[in-house]
């Protein structure tokens, strides 16, 4: 027998499973420094250029926001502070969130920081889904904030901000299905910690997930 | 524009599964006739069964690609999938016996 | 087998494997409770909530896989080391360590739950992110653990045999453990969060543990076949380059919805394509080798060790390669994110890619201990291995039907707000799916029942011929 080929060289598959190995995760490194610089949190001054942040400064709670079709981008995107001819935010309208539409970007900071450690303290994930990840036992809360369930409720507590944080201090007293939420003992800033990451997590721009939200049956067609 | 994502018609989720299972499964009857036939387990007219299901998985990638309604990108995907499946096994074939030669034939056991 | 005599690290890995067993108990009891709660709300409800509920029986998976995969290890390595693992004892107090780790994490889960929204309670109580909710002392506690166990599986390697399994495992141990380092910070950008989550659970089922799965596979397939020691290190490389390959920038179909730049579908939608290319390689090369050792007269030497590597080979094609791709690609992925899809395509993937090939590396370890040159398959474990995967794949089933309706109802007709959510919750299809994974749970918890019996049991109802032998052996 004359050389042995490569094909069956023990050394030649061991180097072959090293460099494939090295290069998809140089690669994979590369795209995550890319990712990161894309998915910083927005500032105030983004808002006030009117720059789009996938992730937008937690400013956005003083604005109103929307979700709506992209021309360009062919799926949903969240709007901030109402949509110019072009389908873009303006970020302009603002919106009472529990009275006051002036938080500072270090209050609203603040906001969002004890809203996350709520929602990771309270275990949330493990019924509900956020962004889509998580348990499937309760509904996705990735555009809670916009549910048309809440604008429903929202006159008879003065705003839906207090009915999402009315509800959240005792879910039980205002269960809506037989599958309830327990009592998670969320404070009543908590709860408006955490009303307002929803309302932050609605404006990051998840390249059209979930499809059709808030549309009604029969309405898969209607945009196009 | 030709977007990314297209709506999908209800009715359309239940082949859109069906389909993408059956690529899986043919893409597997495909390998396992081939290495079969090849082993000389079964008998040679077996491989006109393998390029069959080799066939069915085209097909499947291709009405899959049509009720996804993909863009160009993905096309050239599904495409490199349908000749990925052809020649795959007949690669993996390949160096199984060539390892299997070399190593078993030519008992060259070490320490 | 060398004997009835045992290293002390093949000791260390049967207290490790009594754990995985215990836990994979802890597992499933809890996946029943929570599968009670989704038909009955009002079950424990306030005790033990669903959330508390879903997050044992997930935890509980993740760490009785580990404690099997670490066991797995010490039993392996001094048998192809050729020497007694360096630094056992070392190995046996982070054993001691890590138990208790575990039970004082699994006490608070169960008895505080939750707690304020503070740092302290990502500290001691929970981080509350899926899969890895454990909370930062315990992260911290099994960093030092495994780092321990990675010294003892270096040093012993470095002083013995170097084999090739023994290389793969050494390069992949290092970059499973270093990237549970990835999952231990907080941050208030929950996509930044998700994206490093996914480095850890991903990165862990879809590329490290599958190739500590090919490794520890390979060993077995040496065991209980007699296989080829050349042929099957080789195509171990062969394997790790392809799931390596694919899987790493796999993590891309993770990275559609989550705030991410778009590219990722381009990335995701390609290397799902790719992924099921070492699962084709898997299938050509077990039919391969049936086909050639067949009529050899190799013998298997280890019955349920050998079926339970079988039923890992076919789970892992249905449950990463149908189910995976059946709702990968970013088009239809946009409507089964986040439903039941990916709870049907988890309870296969990770019983047929993990829980089955652990199962066999117990049953050899089940083996060697009791000294047995062969191993049979009993009554109860073969009741064992069909009732559990008969009942996963049922499971399967049901959870897919549900995610059909759910895709449907609420993707697909009402979109995912509250409204769509329940509408689909409350369909009769969803509802009897939900019903019938109850139903095949049950079943898999039955399955194991004989499982843990067979397993105290099987090396003392073997057949008469051989425990004669060994009488005779001993008395001589």
């Amino acid at each position: 027998m004359g050389k042995p080929s490569v094909w069956s060289s023990n050394r030649f598959w061991r180097r072959s499973a090293t460099w494939v190995t090295g290069v998809s995760a140089v690669l994979l490194i590369l795209l995550t420094f890319d990712s990161m610089s894309q998915m910083q949190m927005g500032t105030a001054q983004d808002i006030k250029n009117k720059v789009d942040k996938r992730i937008p400064s937690p400013l956005v709670i003083n604005y109103k926001i929307d979700y709506q079709l992209n021309r360009k981008r062919g799926h949903e995107v969240p709007i901030i502070g109402g949509m110019d001819a072009n389908g873009n935010s303006k970020y302009e309208e603002k919106e009472k969130f529990f009275g006051r539409d002036n938080y500072s970007e270090k209050e609203a900071r603040e906001l969002i920081h004890l809203g996350k450690l709520t929602i990771q303290a309270k275990n949330c994930m493990d019924c509900h889904t956020l962004l889509g990840n998580g348990a499937y036992y309760a509904p996705d809360l990735t555009k809670a904030w916009l549910d048309p369930n809440w604008k429903t409720l929202a006159p008879a507590y003065g705003g839906k901000e207090y009915a999402m944080a009315t509800f959240l201090q005792n879910p039980p007293a205002m269960a809506m299905h037989e599958r309830k939420m327990p009592n998670l003992g969320i404070t009543k800033q908590e709860a408006k910690a955490v009303v307002a990451y929803l309302k932050f997590m609605s404006a990051i721009d998840t390249n059209g997930f979930p499809r059709n939200f808030g549309k009604i049956k029969g309405a898969v067609d209607a945009w196009k | 524009m030709e977007y990314y994502m297209h709506d999908i018609p209800i009715q359309d989720f239940l082949p859109i599964f069906i389909v993408s299972a059956m690529v899986i499964f043919f893409g597997m009857a495909y390998a396992g006739f081939f290495t079969l036939v090849k082993l000389r387990l079964v008998k040679k007219w077996f491989m006109i069964l393998a390029y069959l299901s080799w066939l069915a998985l085209v097909a499947c990638i291709y009405y899959l690609g049509v009720l996804l309604r993909v863009e160009p990108y993905t096309q050239k995907v599904l495409i490199g999938a349908m000749v990925g499946y052809l020649i795959f096994p007949h690669i993996v074939y390949f160096l199984l016996e060539k390892v299997h030669n070399r190593f078993e034939h030519h008992k060259m056991t070490t320490s | 087998m060398h004997g009835s005599k045992l290293y002390e690290g093949q000791k260390l890995a049967l207290k490790y494997f009594t754990v995985a067993i215990v836990l994979f108990g802890a597992q499933l009891l809890f996946g029943l409770f929570a599968a009670i709660q989704f038909l009955y709300p009002d079950f424990l409800f306030g005790v033990l909530d669903f959330s508390i509920n879903r997050m044992v029986h997930i935890n509980a998976l993740v760490v009785w896989l580990l404690y099997a995969m670490i066991g797995a290890v010490y039993w392996l390595l001094p048998d192809e080391a050729g020497r007694e693992v360096v630094g056992v004892k070392l190995g046996e107090l982070a054993f001691y360590v890590l138990t208790a780790a575990v039970a004082v994490v699994v006490l608070v889960y169960l008895f505080i739950q939750i707690g304020p929204g503070k740092e302290s309670t990502i500290w001691f109580i929970t981080e509350g992110r899926e899969y890895i909710e454990a909370p930062r002392w315990a992260d911290i506690g099994i960093v030092v653990v495994v780092l321990i166990f990675l010294y003892n599986v270096y040093a012993t390697v470095m002083s013995g045999r170097r084999t090739g399994i023994l290389a793969v495992l050494m390069a992949d141990l290092i970059a499973l453990a270093g990237l549970y380092l990835a999952g231990m910070f907080y941050t208030d950008n929950i996509a930044v969060d998700q994206y490093w989550w996914w480095w850890v659970v991903h990165l862990w089922v879809e590329a490290t543990w599958e190739v500590y799965v090919a490794a520890v596979g390979g060993y077995i397939l040496i065991k209980t076949l007699n296989a080829n020691r050349k042929v099957v290190e080789m195509w171990l490389w062969i394997e790790v380059a392809m799931m390596f390959g694919s899987g790493i920038l796999g993590l891309g179909h993770h990275y559609f919805w989550i705030g991410t730049p778009e590219y990722w579908w381009e990335i995701g939608a390609l290397f799902s394509a790719l992924e099921p290319v070492p699962l084709v390689g898997l299938f050509v090369h077990v039919l391969y080798d049936w086909g050639k050792e067949r009529g050899k007269g190799n013998k298997i030497t280890n019955v349920p060790a050998f079926s339970w590597l079988t039923v890992e080979t076919f789970g892992n094609f249905l449950g990463a390669g149908v189910w995976g791709f059946m709702h990968t690609l970013p088009q239809i992925n946009l409507y089964t994110h986040g439903t039941q899809w990916p709870a049907a395509h988890g309870h296969l993937a990770f019983f047929g890619a993990y829980v089955a090939i652990m199962i066999s590396a117990i049953y050899l370890a089940i083996q060697g201990k009791a000294g047995l040159k062969e191993l049979k398959m009993t009554k109860a474990g073969w009741w064992a291995i069909s009732l559990i995967t008969v009942g996963v794949l049922l499971m399967t089933v049901s959870l897919t039907i549900a995610a059909y309706v759910q895709t449907m109802v609420e993707r697909g007709m009402h979109g995912a707000t509250w409204e769509g959510f329940f509408a689909a919750q409350n369909n009769e299809w969803f509802w009897q799916g939900i019903c019938w994974r109850l139903v095949t749970g049950i079943m898999v918890i039955v399955g194991y029942g004989f499982l843990v019996y067979d397993l105290l049991t099987c090396t003392k109802k073997q057949p008469v011929k051989e425990s004669e032998a060994e009488v005779a052996a001993a008395a001589a």
